[in-house]
C-alpha cells in the first residue's frame, strides 16, 4: 500500500501572452541562494523546490527519488542549441548544457538534501507518471518503513509548442482548443497509514485498442465500489475531446450521478498531467470533499490510465 | 577536513531482492558499437585488441575531426535497410533506429518472438532525438517537410521506447529512463527488480545514444574531451572520446526460461545505485559515490570483495572520474583487483555504454577473456592502481561487476555472474 503524507505542486495561469498555461506558484525560491536563483532556469528552482518543500515536517527517512518528466529541462536544452548556433560552437557555457540533463532535478533534491540514496528518473511521455510510480510502489515494497520523494515536472516553451501545434496535436475544432501547460507536484510516500493524508489504491494502464478500452473500462468502472464520496476526475481538454476516449466515463458518471470533474482547464495538457491531478485530488481528500477519486487520463490518444486515491 | 567515510556506509539503502525466489538469467543480448555491428563483430573487435577510435565525422560542425570518437558503421539509411522487414514508416532519429537494430538482435538471440504481450521493455538514453533536432533548430520559421516535422515531434526521449515496441509489437507497458550516463545500467537493474517483483517475467533493457553537436559541445565546454585516443586509469590522462551505439538484454526468470527449455547466458546477481550529492556534474576525488553503488551491489548479491573477478569500471579517462574510480575500487577490493575500462575501444556512449559494458561482460565470462586497458602507461599516483593491460584468456571469471556513473551524482553498479 502506497501512503501519502505530503504533498506540493504548482498552480498555472493562462497566458495571453504566450497562448499556454504557464506555472504561476507558489515561490520556492527561499530554498535557495541568491546566487542559485541566479544562476538556475526557473523551472529548476520550481521542481527542486516543490521536491524539498515537500520533505520538509517528516521525521521519516528516505529512501528513494524518483523523478518524472515528459519533455525534461526544455527551456536549458533549446538555450544550448541556441548557444551552439549563434556563438558558433566556441566558448560556450557549461552551465546550460548541465542544467539541460533530465535528471539534474532529481539529482539536485539528493544534493540539497545531503541524502545518498537510489536516485532515478522517467522521461517517457503519457507513460511517465505510470513508470514513477510503479518503480515507488516496488521501493516501498524493498524498504518497509521509510518514504520515498516522488514527482514530476513540465516546463513549456514556444518552441515545444510550435512543434506540438505543427504535429496536430494542439488542434482546434469547432472552437474546442488544446492548450498547452506546464506544472510541478511531488509526494512523499510510504508503506505507513500513521500521518497519512491520503493514498494511491491503484493504477491501471488500459491497453491501447478503441474497442478494446470501451471494454475494459466499462468493467473496471462496474467493479469500482462508488459511494456517494466518490468523483471520477476526467482529463479530457475540451467538449470535442470528451467524444473519443471518454466518453464511455461520461455516461457511466451521469447514470451513476457520480460527479465528473475536469482538471485541464486548470493546468493545461502536457505529458505528466496525471501526476499534478494526483496531487490536486491529494488536496481534495484532504479539504474532506470526496473519499475517493479516479483519474482518468491519456496523453496525445496514448497511455489511457487510471489511478484512484483515496481517504487512508 | 570532510571525511565522507565514517557515516556512508549506515547512509546507503539496500534495494533488497524481492519476494520472488527466481534469478534473473539473461538469454539474449544485441549489440551495435564502433566495434562493430552485433555480438560476433564486437567480440572479433575486443579480442584483437585494437581500438576503434577514429577522428570524429561530424558534418556540419567546427570540430568534425578535431576529436577521436567511436562511430558505428551503419549510417541510417542502412540501418533502415537492416531492418526491412520492420517496413520502417518515417524518417526516424538515429537512436531509435540503433534500438530497434540491438533489441531485435537480442530478441533472436533469446529465442523470442516479436509481436507478444509478454515482454516489457525498459530502454534508455540521455537526449534522445537532439541529434536530429540540432539539425532542424534553426529553420523552425520555414516550411517545413513531413520529415522535419517527424523529427522534431520525435525528439523527446520517450519516442524512442514508444517507437520501439510499436515495431516489434510490445504491447506491454515500457519504460524510459534518462539518467545521464548510468542510463543503461539503470535499465538493466529496473528490468532485475521489475522480475524479482513479480511484475515480469521478460524484459528488454538497454539503451542507445548517438553522436550530436549537442553532447559534443557539451562536454567540450566542460573541458572533458581528450582530442587523441583516450587513456583509462593513466596519471596523464585528458578526458574522454565520445562513442555512439546501442545494446540490449533479455532478462528473463530462471523459471520462465526454464519452462521454455533456454538456458542463460549469465546471471544478474546484483545492483546497487546511489546518488553522491557531492556536486551536480562532478564525481567526488574520493569516489564516495562509486564506492556506494559497489558496496550495494556486493550487499544485494550477497558477494565479498574477494569474490570479484573483474570489474568493468566505467573508466572514462576523465581526470575526475577516473581518480575516484581508483579510489572507490582501492578501498573497497584493495590493491590486487582485476579492473579495466573498455572506452579505448567504443568511446563513451553515454546512455548505451553500461548496456555494452554489459554484453560485453558476458563475453567474457562465457570466453574467459579479459580485454586489455588501452593506451595505460603510468598509474594514477594517489592510488597507484593499473588495469590490466594485456591479453588474458582462459580465466576463471565468475562475477563480474559492471559500473556505470552519471551527471547529477547517479551511479549505477552490477554484477553479472556465470551462468551455472
Amino acid at each position: 500500500m502506497m501512503f501519502i503524507s505530503s504533498i506540493s505542486y504548482t498552480a498555472s495561469s493562462f497566458s495571453e501572452d504566450k497562448g499556454f498555461f504557464k506555472i504561476s506558484g507558489p515561490d520556492y525560491s527561499g530554498h535557495f541562494e541568491k546566487n542559485e536563483i541566479r544562476r538556475l532556469s526557473p523551472i529548476i528552482i520550481t521542481a527542486v523546490g516543490c521536491g524539498l518543500e515537500t520533505n520538509t515536517n517528516t521525521n521519516r527517512e528516505l529512501c528513494g527519488i524518483i523523478t518524472g518528466t515528459g519533455r525534461g529541462c526544455l527551456s536549458k536544452t533549446e538555450q544550448f542549441l541556441r548557444d551552439i548556433t549563434t556563438y558558433k560552437e566556441t566558448a560556450l557555457n557549461p552551465t546550460h548544457f548541465i542544467q539541460s540533463t533530465n535528471n539534474t532535478i532529481g539529482g539536485m533534491i539528493a544534493l540539497k538534501l545531503n541524502v545518498n540514496t537510489y536516485n532515478m528518473t522517467y522521461v517517457n511521455q503519457g507513460l511517465t507518471v505510470l513508470n514513477v510510480l510503479t518503480d515507488t510502489e516496488i521501493l516501498v515494497k524493498e524498504n518497509p518503513g521509510k518514504n520515498v520523494l516522488f514527482g514530476f515536472f513540465e516546463e513549456n516553451t514556444e518552441f515545444n509548442e510550435k512543434i506540438h501545434r505543427d504535429s496536430g496535436f494542439l488542434f482546434e475544432k469547432d472552437d474546442n482548443k488544446i492548450f498547452y501547460g506546464e506544472g510541478t507536484s511531488f509526494f512523499l510516500i510510504s508503506d505507513q497509514k500513521d500521518n497519512a493524508i491520503a493514498m494511491i489504491s491503484e493504477y491501471t494502464l488500459f491497453v491501447n485498442s478503441e474497442k478494446k478500452i470501451s471494454d475494459d473500462i466499462h468493467t473496471y468502472l462496474t467493479n469500482i465500489p462508488w459511494d456517494s464520496n466518490s468523483a471520477i476526475y476526467a482529463g479530457y481538454n475540451n467538449e470535442f475531446e470528451k467524444h473519443h476516449f471518454y466518453k464511455d466515463i461520461s455516461s457511466f458518471a451521469t447514470g451513476r450521478k457520480i460527479p465528473e470533474i475536469t482538471f485541464k482547464h486548470q493546468t493545461g495538457d502536457f505529458d505528466t498531467a496525471s501526476g499534478h491531478a494526483m496531487a490536486m485530488a491529494v488536496d481534495d481528500i484532504t479539504k474532506g470533499k470526496y473519499n475517493r477519486i479516479v483519474i482518468f487520463n491519456h496523453y496525445k490518444k496514448k497511455s489511457l490510465h487510471s489511478i484512484i486515491i483515496s481517504k487512508p | 577536513m570532510f571525511d565522507p567515510w565514517p557515516n556512508i556506509l549506515s547512509r546507503l539503502v539496500i534495494l533488497k531482492m524481492g519476494q520472488n525466489n527466481a534469478e534473473v538469467w539473461i538469454t539474449g543480448i544485441g549489440i551495435l558499437s564502433a566495434l562493430g555491428n552485433g555480438f560476433e563483430e564486437n567480440w572479433a573487435a575486443l579480442k584483437s585488441g585494437k581500438s576503434a577510435l577514429r577522428p570524429i565525422e561530424l558534418s556540419g560542425s567546427i570540430h568534425d575531426g578535431k576529436f577521436f570518437a567511436g562511430m558505428v558503421s551503419l549510417s541510417d539509411e542502412e540501418l533502415v535497410k537492416q531492418l526491412s522487414e520492420l517496413n520502417i514508416r518515417y524518417p526516424h532519429n538515429r537512436p531509435t533506429l540503433m534500438s530497434l537494430y540491438t533489441a531485435r538482435q537480442a530478441l533472436r538471440n533469446a529465442d523470442i518472438e516479436m509481436f507478444t504481450d509478454k515482454i516489457v521493455l525498459i530502454s534508455a538514453t540521455t537526449v534522445g532525438g537532439i541529434s536530429s533536432t540540432e539539425k532542424h533548430f534553426d529553420n523552425l520559421s520555414l516550411n517545413k517537410t513531413k520529415a522535419t516535422q517527424e523529427f522534431l515531434s520525435e525528439m523527446d526521449c520517450g519516442s524512442i521506447s514508444r517507437n520501439v515496441c510499436s515495431y516489434l509489437g510490445l504491447s506491454k507497458p515500457h519504460y524510459m529512463i534518462s539518467t545521464a550516463c548510468s542510463s543503461s545500467n539503470n535499465a538493466i537493474m529496473l528490468g532485475a527488480r521489475l522480475i524479482k517483483a513479480g511484475k515480469a517475467e521478460v524484459v528488454l533493457a538497454g539503451g542507445s545514444d548517438s553522436l550530436s553537436k549537442f553532447v559534443l559541445n557539451g562536454f567540450h565546454s566542460l573541458k572533458n574531451l581528450d582530442p587523441k585516443p583516450c587513456t583509462p586509469f593513466d596519471k596523464d590522462r585528458f578526458g574522454l572520446n565520445l562513442g555512439e551505439g546501442a545494446a540490449y538484454l533479455v532478462l528473463e526468470s530462471s523459471k520462465h526460461a526454464t519452462n521454455r527449455g533456454k538456458s542463460s547466458l549469465a546471471v544478474v546477481a546484483g545492483y546497487g545505485n546511489i546518488s553522491e550529492t557531492y556536486h551536480i556534474t562532478g564525481s567526488s576525488p574520493h569516489g564516495m559515490g562509486a564506492y556506494g553503488a559497489m558496496s550495494l551491489a556486493l550487499t544485494s548479491a550477497n558477494l565479498n570483495p574477494q569474490e570479484i573477478d573483474f570489474i568493468h569500471s566505467h573508466g572514462t579517462s576523465t581526470i575526475d572520474n577516473d581518480l575516484a574510480e581508483s579510489n572507490a575500487i582501492k578501498r573497497l577490493f584493495g590493491n590486487d583487483i582485476a579492473f579495466g575500462s573498455s572506452k579505448g575501444y567504443t568511446g563513451h556512449t553515454l546512455a548505451a555504454a553500461g548496456a555494452i559494458s554489459s554484453v560485453l561482460s558476458i563475453g567474457m565470462m562465457q570466453h574467459g577473456f579479459i580485454f586489455p586497458t588501452i593506451n595505460f602507461r603510468h598509474p594514477i599516483p594517489e592510488t597507484g592502481l593499473s588495469p590490466v593491460t594485456t591479453i588474458k584468456e582462459n580465466q576463471h571469471l565468475r562475477h563480474i561487476m559492471v559500473n556505470s556513473f552519471g551527471f547529477g551524482g547517479n551511479n549505477t553498479s552490477l554484477i553479472f555472474s556465470k551462468a551455472a
